[in-house]
């Protein structure tokens, strides 16, 4: 008798919207036929599939278990930490191949693996559009956490408070060094950029506590909550 | 021998209370059927054996093997975007064959029904199944092939927890009837019910005797 993995599981039973998994699909080739007309023209195609991963990741958990779509995993009698972050793999596995793919045209492109993918500062990035979007959204509706966290990188733009503070330390790549916090909030706000900017290693180290911090919130999260079916309006 | 024990438990959802000291003990081999009106708790006391909720007081304890129980709540508990093969085949893990491609949602509720029952049934080594409302949606056939399926995997050995509205389908397969009326727990031998072969009316009958305070 086989076990019942996870993985296999939320695989099946919980898949990314098929249209973000098309998109990311699109930008990952879309990189590489970049890459073939115009090396280093696809640093842009990064800060996309952030943002799709954004979405990705906001499953939305909570909703599926209370609707009794997860019960035999639940039921399998294995550790629901383990259940949790099988289900953080799968939601964010298209994102990473995606970002893999990316990346790999931009390194056969540039005949290095030194491309922003594959710099420290796009694996943390990677992590935190991933984890956190995840996490916050284990108790809400699909989609929610991606969309707030858009609507507030959106407002900050709009409001100025962005943009300057971007151009900033895009001019001056030792001003994260120095206003380390604020840095960090920047890069927080704006996640989609982190791949394409200089960042010191402390505030590099900052971006990836969060990220692993909210990612550890989430496990746990599940591994508290009660699966009550929604209809008993408990 | 036990495999499943509920000692003690309680539940309230803030200020309303849905059981009050449930005990209750599930055999291998044996079928016990949970009768109560609808908000009585069935629904959430099975879910509290199954772990998926917390009692707010006593505990449950589970004498079974790791992976060795199964639960199927009803039709609307399926993903309906996920292929029938692929349902079939990741919840028997891989002991039910069914090749039918379309997703769950182009099924009759009665197929779904059948579909969620028959792909927990078709493993084998189960020490114990709980089902919720299983009849619902089913044509007489399959009615009829639930309960022969329940008595022989009872033979078996498995034991069955069924919360059913439909007596006249749990009535005569039971050894023990548990009667869930404002929170508590009363159970009932099937010779209690009844001297001889347990009707839906006796059931009914039972369930009046309880309910009225003596």
């Amino acid at each position: 008798m086989r076990r019942l993995s996870p993985i296999r599981y939320f695989a099946a039973v919980s898949p990314p919207a098929s249209p973000l998994v098309a998109a990311l699909v699109i930008l990952a080739g879309g990189a590489a036929v970049l890459e073939t007309v115009d090396r280093g023209s696809s640093d842009w195609v990064l800060a996309s599939i952030g943002l799709l991963q954004l979405f990705a990741c906001s499953t939305g958990f909570l909703l599926h278990a209370t609707r009794g779509h997860y019960d035999p995993i639940l039921l399998a009698r294995l550790d629901r930490r383990r259940v949790a972050f099988a289900h953080f793999l799968s939601a964010s596995a298209p994102g990473v191949g995606a970002w893999i793919a990316a990346g790999a045209a931009q390194a056969i492109a540039a005949r290095s693996p030194a491309v922003p993918a594959f710099r420290p500062a796009g694996w943390v990035g990677l992590l935190l559009v991933s984890s956190i979007p995840w996490a916050a959204s284990i108790r809400g509706p699909r989609f929610v956490a991606g969309a707030l966290w858009l609507t507030l990188t959106a407002s900050l733009a709009i409001s100025g408070k962005l943009l300057v503070p971007l151009a900033l330390l895009h001019s001056h790549p030792g001003w994260a060094g120095q206003h380390r916090i604020h840095a960090l909030a920047l890069g927080l706000a704006f996640p989609v950029v982190l791949p394409s900017l200089d960042w010191p290693p402390a505030v590099l180290t900052g971006f990836a506590s969060v990220a692993i911090a909210a990612l550890l919130a989430g496990v746990e999260t599940v591994a508290r909550t009660e699966f009550p079916l929604a209809e008993e309006g408990g | 021998m036990k495999v499943l024990e509920a000692r003690g438990i309680g539940k309230s959802y803030g200020p309303r209370i849905i059981l009050r000291d449930v005990d209750f003990a599930l055999a291998s081999g044996e079928i016990v059927g949970l009768i109560g009106p609808n908000g009585a708790g069935k629904t959430t006391l099975l879910r509290i054996l199954l772990r998926f909720v917390e009692p707010s007081r006593g505990r449950v304890v589970s004498f079974a093997p790791p992976d060795a129980v199964e639960h199927f709540g009803g039709a609307h508990t399926l993903p309906p975007h996920v292929a029938v093969r692929t349902w079939a085949r990741l919840v028997s893990r891989g002991e039910a064959s069914c090749n039918d491609r379309r997703p769950i949602r182009a099924l009759s509720r009665g197929s779904r029904q059948l579909l969620g029952l028959s792909t927990v049934l078709a493993r084998s080594r189960l020490a114990a199944v709980l089902l919720d409302e299983p009849w619902e949606g089913l044509d007489p056939d399959g009615a009829r092939w639930l309960s022969e399926t329940l008595l022989r995997r009872k033979g078996e050995g498995c034991a069955f927890l069924v919360s059913s509205h439909r007596l006249h389908d749990l009535a005569g397969l039971c050894e023990r009837y548990a009667f869930l009326t404002d929170g508590r727990i009363v159970i009932r031998g099937a010779g209690e019910v009844a001297p001889d072969r347990v009707s839906g009316e006796d059931l009914l009958r039972a369930f009046d005797r309880i309910r009225v305070p003596s």
